[in-house]
């Protein structure tokens, strides 16, 4: 049981995050928690934990309760731990230890078992994940789905009767939703559990809710259950999707092709490709995590060689790259002055630059790497479009964006396609390809393959488990 | 087979028997102190030749292009020898080159020190995988848990860097700019993005770390020795009376 | 969402400081590895003096950056001593020795902060802790190598070395900067 009374909470007692919240998780139950990224949720949830308090130096007015114990007075806190379990936005940053057998022996450790018995444990653990012939490797050489399982499991790994849950779906494929979905659904089943998921996304657990708060600026707010099922995203993709592709219009001259490509490193990850872009088009290209979305936009791009075939870009256009992690695309200290240099290497004036970006007065002195997720994003989207005017790779570019900022994504790539700009995405977002992507290519079993744009957003969500 | 080097809780390995990690890393100690503190290339010689052999024992392919670099370096030895300390009776004449005996003695010296130390160093390294070495060193020497948590954590870390550096130096030159950051405000820029990058990560790895119970995580402790350590210690001692003896 | 750099109260060390440090200190034991070549290239180029000057305050780099990231103390020395611990783990050239270096230096360094009671992490702080690491670096340094040149000339390196590690410290403050108000 979860109850939650804060009137006020943040990082530093000048600048309040999040207020006047008022939630509560009834025991045996599953509650979810929305909100716009920004709003709060995450800083809730490290308010409800303690973690704010205790760990990042925040502070908190009001009271909290996890079943029995209190959060933010220190002997509850430090037993927390084996009564909770957090699984967090992105599991991959929860590894610690550099093979997953010590991560397992470690969280096991943790948990209160004698090295001894940790190493048991752990050895029958990681068998039954499947992970055997890799507990002595690096964790680096696991797969990103493997990633994803070992850390959700190490989360659960001591059966916690509170699961918390934050932004599961965010950086999540098909395979790590329907995991967190199936989890869930185990833990309805038991008696006592207790539930709290924060996402953005309630399409993916619409279904397993009980029930429902929303955080906003001046507080929270519980919501109705049939408000969430009433605008299912699911039937709004399909509408969407519908209605789009006869918008379809007319795209220019090549701009980029690919023929007989094959990319990967020792073994072919994928083989004989063969895309073709159009001026203005936008390509999806869809696959779990792991499967070479990221190394053959990479390929394309110029950062690896190809294994045979070739890249030809059209005359005069030019392929630029941007990453998941826009960070390391940045390389000075104001926004202004990456958009000057930006300028001046491209030829491209500075105040078309700035015209793209409607938020640029307020941010103009700031370093890059304060800007928000999704401005981070813009702005390396922007920068992109100065120096290839020709086909912008994007890789990931929806993680972790909630339905506001995605609106934004789409429309900057929409203004920009206007312009003749081509994109090339990868994804795993449905939203992605039901909204912004003119043609989709799946990659299966080593291939790339054309799809119907809109069965595949539809066979998205029935492969998470997710009910029509 | 694969798992018995790079652990770092003992996995069943009983097969090979290894000394303790922490009596290998003071003989390495012990011995380092003693090549800064000798001179005679007659006393350093016997214990130089021993430790590198031992060091390419216990782990030829790991260690031997390290004492490839002593021979570099020990051409930059030999001109500084030459520039710095050539005095003395003359010890050969080249015509170009002349070579007195203090610069020979300093480069002999130096080149004997270096490679002691090297050789010291590279057996402990061929012998134990980094991780060992740290579980090593909390479980027997009392490491605290935080600093061993630190160093697991790099190197954790160590093949996200690596893809991270290889990133930036791609999207510098994607932007046309030169791909090693040289000057002084690339290199702020650069260790900028890439710590950023790291605290971030960092610091949700911390509270999934403060959530799992860090807090109540106490390591085990205790060190068992074999017939190894037995004769780590008696190669140590062996060594040290040579050098007393041969004052 | 976004969290302040600042961690814990104080000057306790909270479990994401010790990852702080984990940061550092991989970054710093593959840029010291990395910049071996920058060192010896700029040797050939500019000789003893002048590369001390342009190159060698790396090395004395991540005690005032974890220093003015953490501000908290040890943060300095720990900063140091991590990267050194990681290179004598590793087959590197230095080995253990790197360690001496390690420890020798960030103690020097991390005198800098104590010398104002650790309530001050700005610009000359940094500075002033870039720059006695200098002293232990040159003993060690001289130890090792025989480098024991007449008075006149170990003054001139003595200052070149702390001429390059007021300038790395001051590089390493104002990355913080960058890296802090996030």
């Amino acid at each position: 049981m979860i109850t939650a009374k804060i009137a006020e909470a943040g990082f530093s007692e000048d600048k309040p995050i999040i207020k006047n919240i008022f939630v509560e998780s009834p025991r045996a139950s599953v509650t979810l928690l929305l909100g716009e990224s920004g709003s709060g949720k995450t800083t809730f949830l490290l308010s409800l934990t303690g973690v704010l308090k205790f760990l990042l130096n925040g502070y908190i007015n009001g009271v909290v309760r996890i079943d029995d114990l209190n959060p933010l007075e220190m002997n509850d806190y430090l037993k927390l731990p084996s009564k909770i379990g957090f699984i967090m936005q992105d599991p991959e940053k929860q590894l610690v230890m550099p093979t997953p057998f010590d991560e397992t022996v470690f969280t096991l450790q943790m948990k209160g078992y004698s090295e001894e018995e940790a190493v048991k444990r752990a050895r029958e653990l990681l068998e039954k994940a499947g992970l055997s012939n890799k507990i002595n490797l690096h964790v680096e050489n696991l797969s990103g789905g493997e990633k994803r399982k070992l850390s959700i499991l190490l989360s659960i790994i001591h059966q916690p009767q509170i699961l918390i849950l934050d932004e599961p779906s965010a950086s999540l494929d098909v395979e790590g939703i329907r995991m967190v979905r199936e989890i869930i659904r185990e833990y309805k089943e038991r008696e006592d559990i207790t539930v709290l998921i924060a996402e953005h996304k309630p399409v993916f657990y619409a279904d397993l809710i009980d029930n429902a708060f929303i955080i906003e600026k001046t507080g929270s707010k519980p919501v109705a259950l049939e408000t969430l099922y009433k605008s299912s995203a699911v039937d709004v993709a399909r509408h969407q999707c519908a209605e789009e592709s006869e918008n379809n219009g007319s795209f220019g001259d090549l701009v980029l092709e690919t023929s007989g490509l094959d990319i990967g490193f020792d073994k072919p990850m994928i083989r004989n490709i063969n895309l073709t872009v159009r001026r203005g088009e936008v390509l999806g290209i869809l696959g779990p995590n792991g499967s070479g979305k990221t190394t053959l936009l990479k390929t394309i791009a110029g950062f690896y060689r190809p294994l045979t075939g070739e890249v030809r870009v059209g005359e005069g256009g030019r392929v630029f790259y941007v990453p998941q992690n826009p960070d390391l695309l940045f390389l000075f200290k104001t926004v202004e002055k990456e958009l000057k240099e930006t300028s001046k290497k491209t030829s491209f004036p500075v105040d078309e630059l700035v015209e793209l970006i409607p938020w640029y007065p307020s941010v103009r002195g700031f370093n890059p790497h304060w800007l928000s997720h999704g401005q981070r994003r813009w702005l390396s989207i922007v920068i992109a479009y100065a120096y290839s005017r020709g086909v912008i790779l994007l890789d990931e570019p929806s993680t972790g964006l909630d339905y506001v900022r995605f609106n934004h994504l789409k429309r900057l790539i929409s203004s920009l396609k206007k312009k003749g700009v081509s994109f090339l995405i990868s994804t795993h977002d449905p939203r992605v390809v039901g909204e912004i992507v003119d043609k989709v290519y799946v990659i299966d079993s080593g291939r790339l393959i054309e799809v119907d744009k809109c069965r595949v957003v539809e066979e998205y969500y029935s492969r998470t488990g997710v009910p029509a | 087979m694969q798992g018995c080097r790079g652990i770092l809780f003992e996995n069943r390995c009983s097969r090979m028997r290894k000394p303790s990690v922490s009596v290998v890393f003071i003989y390495a100690l012990v011995l380092t102190s003693v090549a800064l503190l000798l001179k005679d290339p007659h006393r350093l010689l016997p214990i130089v030749v021993f430790n590198v052999s031992l060091s390419l024992i216990a782990g030829l392919r790991k260690v031997w292009w390290l004492y490839l670099l002593i021979l570099v370096a020990s051409v930059g030895v030999f001109t500084n020898a030459i520039f710095f300390a050539n005095t003395g009776p003359v010890v050969m004449d080249a015509g170009f080159l002349v070579v007195r005996e203090n610069a020979l003695k300093a480069f002999v010296t130096v080149t004997l020190r270096v490679a002691l130390i090297t050789g010291v160093g590279a057996f402990f390294v061929a012998l134990f995988e980094p991780l060992e070495i740290i579980k090593g060193f909390t479980r027997e020497l009392y490491m605290p848990a935080s600093i061993s948590l630190s160093l697991s954590y790099a190197l954790r870390l160590l093949p996200l860097l690596r893809r991270d550096l290889e990133e930036i130096m791609f999207f510098r030159r994607q932007r046309g700019y030169r791909k090693r950051p040289l000057s002084f405000g690339e290199l702020a820029s650069t260790l900028s993005a890439l710590l950023i990058t790291g605290f971030e990560r960092a610091l949700w790895s911390g509270v999934s770390l403060e959530l799992r119970g860090f807090r109540n995580y106490r390591p085990s402790h205790g060190v068992s020795f074999n017939i190894c350590d037995v004769l780590i210690i008696t190669a140590l001692t062996a060594q040290l009376i040579y050098i007393v003896i041969t004052r | 969402m976004t969290a302040p750099k600042s961690s814990g109260a104080g000057k306790t060390y909270t479990v994401v400081d010790f990852l702080y440090l984990g940061v550092i200190a991989v970054v710093f034991a593959v840029l010291f590895t990395l910049w071996w070549d920058v060192y010896y290239a700029v040797k050939a180029i500019l000789g003893p003096v002048g590369t001390r000057i342009l190159t060698y305050g790396l090395w004395f780099m991540p005690i005032p950056l974890a220093a003015s990231l953490i501000r908290k103390p040890f943060a300095g020395l720990l900063g140091e001593v991590l990267p050194a611990l990681l290179e004598a783990i590793f087959p590197t050239p230095g080995g253990i020795y790197n360690l001496y270096y390690g420890i020798a230096q960030g103690l020097a360094g991390e005198a800098g902060y104590a010398v104002f009671r650790y309530r001050k992490y700005g610009a000359v702080q940094a500075a002033v802790s870039g720059a006695l690491p200098a002293i232990p670096a040159l003993i060690l340094d001289a130890v090792l190598f025989e480098d024991i040149y007449p008075w006149n000339e170990m003054v001139v390196l003595l200052a070149a070395l702390m001429i390059s590690g007021v300038m790395y410290g001051l590089i390493a403050y104002n990355a913080s900067l960058s890296i802090r108000r996030k």
